[in-house]
């Protein structure tokens, strides 16, 4: 009877905590509120052009997310919502380093343009004065 | 990168309850002694599987985590992103060794492996900005030199211009203080030249197309017949020494000249003897011998008629011809 029981109660606690672990979790609430705003300041930084692949990957992810919330499918949105997350941060991480190396090669190539502009002056000396009068004096008599 | 890790996840995502049905016979958990174990074993497996996918994103994710941890940068430009890296590996594979669910190891794999690569992302920022404090020292340096060899060029430009506008004023100021010299010059010939001629023209002398001439009548000077100077004539004489003295550039020729009474070759041997007379007085003077040039005419040159006594007289005389100061006759040299 008390075996029974006993195993009645950790069925149930097993199913509790089977439950528990994947079939729900907290809301994905938070999760989708940062993930929303890491996207939209990847966007703004600029993601687009330099690092799109990883802001695709973010609001991809983010669709999901919503939809998976919409849908009553919390465990799903939020793991979708912190994987926008991340992509997101990549994101505006890569655009930023890939902002600072475009700068260092716009000063870079700017050096070199100048380097070879000031050689190129040096090498051809600049245009001969006109030699001194090369006549004489007028002779008085 | 998400077309295989993130791809992996949406398929294992939305293939989960498969999964779970497929490894669920396989799991290595029982629940020993339980009256319900298959059933007790069936939910555990649900969350305790590993799976191939669990088991790659695991290590991609480690390798990242490496990756990143292998750069020398990490620990002091990225150590937030390497610490969030790490605390998502360590979440991932304690998953894992928890017997997670796949699903579940394959997200939090996914986050470690994405942390890292933003701290990768962030050291490759930080040496970009390093990069550029050298680049922009680079390029500053570079500027300089430019701008000091075009300093340099124009200075030099300048004090070249300089030298020869320098040259220009001296060699006009040469060409000045010759002009001056050759004015002065010709200013101190002319003043010479007009002394000189003021001098002959003090001695009575004519200028005639010969030149300054000088006459002195052979009454002033000799006595009939004679070739002897008389004390008469050394006033005369001396005043023209004197006057070849001051005037050292000056010659004279000292024409004898005759009326046309007595024979021809008389007259031209007393004239020639005549002029000699008065130029060995005047070298008796000082006047060198290289600056007298007497010359017998005779009666060739008549100044008036040989009809009357008094033109005679005029015919008779001696002329005294001056050249100019360096020497030169003037007309029939």
């Amino acid at each position: 009877m008390s075996m029974i029981r006993q195993v009645g109660v950790a069925a149930a606690a097993t199913l509790l905590v089977a439950a528990v672990s994947c079939s729900s979790g907290p809301k994905p609430t938070a999760d989708l509120a940062e993930a929303h705003t890491l996207v939209s300041q990847a966007e703004q930084s600029g993601a687009q052009q330099f690092a799109s692949i990883n802001l695709e990957a973010a609001r991809s992810e983010l669709r999901e997310a919503d939809q998976d919330a919409a849908t009553d499918k919390p465990v799903l949105a939020t793991r979708l919502a912190q994987e926008a997350s991340v992509d997101a941060e990549l994101a505006l991480a890569r655009t930023r380093s890939a902002k600072a190396e475009q700068a260092l090669q716009q000063v870079n190539s700017g050096t070199a343009t100048l380097r070879s502009e000031s050689e190129r002056q040096s090498n051809t000396p600049p245009p001969p004065m006109p030699p001194p009068a090369a006549s004489q004096p007028p002779q008085f008599q | 990168m998400r077309n295989t890790v993130n791809a992996g996840t949406k398929a294992i995502a939305v293939s989960s309850a498969a999964e779970v049905r497929h490894h669920g016979a396989a799991s290595r958990w029982t629940l020993p002694g339980l009256a319900t174990p298959a059933l007790a074993a069936l939910l555990l497996a649900a969350c305790a599987t590993t799976s191939p996918q669990s088991e790659s994103a695991l290590a991609q994710a480690q390798s990242e985590v490496r990756t990143l941890e292998a750069d020398p940068l990490a620990a002091q430009t990225a150590g937030k992103p390497l610490q969030d890296a790490r605390d998502a590996l360590a979440a991932a594979l304690k998953a894992q060794q928890d017997h997670r669910p796949p699903e579940e190891v394959v997200h939090l794999a996914y986050l470690a492996r994405r942390r890292a690569e933003i701290g990768e992302a962030i050291i490759a920022e930080t040496r970009a900005h390093d990069q550029m404090n050298e680049a922009q020292a680079r390029r500053d340096q570079v500027l300089m030199a430019t701008r000091e060899r075009e300093a340099a060029a124009a200075r030099a430009q300048a004090s070249s211009a300089e030298a020869q506008a320098a040259a220009a004023q001296n060699q006009a100021a040469t060409a000045r203080d010759q002009a001056a010299a050759a004015r002065d010059q010709a200013a101190a010939a002319n003043d010479q030249a007009a002394a000189a001629q003021a001098q002959l023209a003090e001695l009575q002398a004519k200028q005639t197309e010969r030149g300054m001439v000088l006459t002195l009548g052979n009454n002033v000077l000799f006595d009939t017949n004679s070739d002897t100077l008389k004390p008469g004539a050394d006033e005369s004489l001396n005043r023209v020494a004197q006057f070849l003295q001051t005037q050292p550039g000056v010659k004279v020729r000292i024409e004898g000249h005759t009326d046309s009474r007595g024979s021809d070759s008389y007259n031209q041997a007393l004239s020639q003897r005549r002029a000699q007379a008065v130029a060995s007085a005047l070298m008796a003077r000082g006047v060198d011998a290289s600056r007298v040039q007497p010359v017998g005419r005779g009666m060739e040159v008549p100044v008036a008629t040989n009809d009357t006594a008094e033109g005679r007289q005029q015919n008779r005389r001696v002329e005294l011809i001056f050249s100019n100061l360096q020497g030169q006759f003037a007309g029939v040299g």
